[in-house]
């Protein structure tokens, strides 16, 4: 079932076009990885699926209804987005940070309900962070803070989820778990969208990659497919050699062109 | 997720304790010397000389450093809410500066007397192109560099505006009058200044303490808190309107009082566990405690002058500030943004 879907999406930002007519659609049970070089316009057609941009032409439609027709408050508890970085401002305990998720579906005026302190519990759970639960966020090591993050969107529980680099500054282990976390909440129905740097995590984890090359949507496919020589050359400026992991054919960047 | 239904009730339960007595005392400290039953007598059936010193001298005082307190506490923990940073600071960003600019040109060329409504509306509009102009320089990543820059350079152009003033100034009592705005005092306010002040003041709280929820949101950033659904467009505006007012009315009818908005914030933010919504509740509380005990020690300090309020506050602000600064040196040397 597709959740979300963009036709011919574009994106103009001070006179440049970021975004250009791009079309792509969100399935449920897919944990789909966007890639690209440096600058392609991955975290702004991110963005703009996630309806925090305003789009210059074409359209989203969130469950077959335009996102604009949404109001904040039920886009926010359709789509989950994990920004870049894992900042928090403030030296707040794990489980506040987490709570947070719950905010689109807060009453400004109660206490948080069972379902919220389930939500929150199960999270802390999904993301194996419970024994950090009272510690101060910014405390922690920047594989915890991770973890910290991802399970603050997936205590949202929206049908999306979105992820701007999620594994960016983490270790091998953590990076696995990261991934390992996102494919888990597509296997039970959600649509996952990550930014993903590291062409062999998308390749092994991801059920589709989309490749974007200077604001353009240049492939759309299994990761076989989407990484292969010629496109990892002509996207990407590298050579690669491709791997078989036993579970996915993965490409290991060799040399530059 | 342990949040119960009223987290700092301890808190802010001894906080309200701490300002009734701090209120009790202000009643009873003054030149004149009142016994405290005869205070509590004066303040039901204000009969006789105890009765005015009590109600129309004592207690407007007092009223006012409580709201102008709390207000100054609020408006210090919604800016740092707002730019997600606990250096932010209305006197840092220039507003009181502007408000007083502002609010010296009405008086120095005698457009309207010192009670007329025109001078708290000039003094707001004064706060309000200062902060406005801030939070607009600033912009969306409000990096703490960039915010602390812009607000200098406006406080230095509030400074000048008021220069200019006292420079412009028709007779020496209106300069006077002009040195009184930047100094910040309490002395000799009337129930007519609480009139004056109190609608402004009350709604600058409902603007600034609605985004509670929004400021913990924001600990994520500006891209997760819209994310979340908060509208953070909203937010800013009511964030400037409110600071604005409450500044602009509070200097209105005492000068220029800084630093209390750095001051009270801080001291409890630990204790509500930096949570930056719940910090807004408190910290108006510890910023009326905070006023209230100064202006209660200028009453204190023997001589023949009054130190003005606003000096005492910038004198106990300032190394405090520095203080912070130092102790939060590796994080600001790290990444602002």
């Amino acid at each position: 079932m597709t959740m979300l879907r963009a036709e011919r999406l574009t994106v103009t930002l001070r006179g440049r076009t970021i975004v250009d007519e791009a079309n792509i659609a969100l399935r449920a049970g897919e944990l789909t990885a966007l890639v690209g070089p440096n600058g392609a316009g991955k975290t702004t057609l991110m963005r703009a699926l996630a309806g925090l941009l305003p789009t210059s032409d074409g359209r989203v439609t969130l469950k077959d209804r335009p996102l604009g027709d949404f109001t904040a408050r039920e886009r926010a508890r359709s789509i989950a987005y994990l920004p870049q970085g894992h900042v928090f401002h403030w030296p707040l305990d794990v489980a506040s940070i987490v709570a947070l998720g719950r905010h689109p579906h807060a009453d400004p005026f109660s206490p948080p309900t069972g379902t919220d302190r389930a939500a929150v519990a199960h999270a802390l759970a999904a993301a194996q962070i419970e024994d950090l639960a009272e510690r101060i966020v910014t405390s922690l090591s920047g594989g915890e803070r991770a973890r910290v993050a991802l399970a603050r969107v997936l205590a949202t529980e929206a049908d999306l989820l979105f992820a701007d680099e999620p594994t960016a500054s983490l270790d091998p282990r953590h990076q696995l778990i990261v991934m390992g976390l996102l494919r888990g909440v597509a296997e039970r129905g959600g649509a996952v969208l990550a930014i993903v740097h590291d062409l062999a995590l998308a390749a092994r984890f991801a059920s589709r990659v989309v490749v974007m090359q200077r604001g353009r949507i240049v492939a759309d496919a299994p990761p076989g497919e989407a990484l292969d020589d010629a496109r990892l050359g002509a996207v990407f400026g590298i050579t690669a050699r491709q791997v078989d992991t036993g579970d996915a054919i993965v490409p290991l960047p060799l040399l530059p062109i | 997720m342990t949040r119960a239904r009223f987290p700092d009730l301890k808190l802010n339960a001894a906080l309200a304790a701490l300002l009734l007595v701090l209120t009790f005392a202000s009643l009873t400290i003054g030149p004149a010397a009142l016994s405290p039953r005869s205070v509590i007598a004066a303040l039901f059936n204000g009969d006789g000389i105890a009765g005015l010193i009590v109600r129309e001298i004592r207690l407007p005082r007092t009223l006012l450093a409580l709201s102008i307190g709390a207000t100054l506490g609020l408006a210090g923990a919604a800016l740092q809410g707002l730019v997600r940073n606990p250096l932010a600071e209305p006197a840092l960003f220039g507003a009181p500066q502007a408000a007083a600019a502002a609010a010296s040109f009405v008086i120095a060329f005698g457009f309207f007397p010192a009670t007329s409504f025109a001078v708290p509306l000039a003094a707001i509009v004064g706060a309000l192109v200062s902060i406005g102009g801030l939070v607009l320089i600033a912009g969306r990543r409000a990096s703490l560099t960039v915010t602390l820059l812009a607000g200098l350079a406006l406080a230095s152009f509030a400074g000048a505006a008021t220069a200019l003033a006292l420079n412009l100034a028709p007779n020496p009592f209106a300069a006077v009058e002009i040195a009184f705005w930047l100094l910040g005092s309490l002395q000799d306010r009337s129930s007519e200044h609480v009139y004056l002040a109190m609608p402004f003041l009350l709604a600058s709280w409902v603007a600034m303490a609605m985004n509670a929820r929004a400021f913990r949101a924001l600990t994520l950033g500006e891209d997760a808190a819209i994310s979340l659904g908060v509208n953070v467009d909203a937010v800013r505006l009511r964030v400037v309107a409110g600071v604005a007012v409450g500044v602009g009315a509070a200097v209105a009818v005492a000068g220029a009082i800084g630093f209390v908005g750095l001051v009270a914030p801080h001291l409890v933010r630990r204790l509500v566990h930096s949570d930056p919504g719940r910090v807004l509740f408190s910290g108006a509380l510890a910023g009326a405690a905070l006023l209230l005990a100064a202006d209660i020690g200028v009453r204190l300090v023997p001589g023949p002058v009054e130190i003005k309020l606003g000096v005492v506050t910038a004198l106990i602000g300032v190394p405090f500030f520095l203080m912070m600064i130092f102790s939060e040196r590796r994080a600001l040397a790290g990444t602002p943004s």
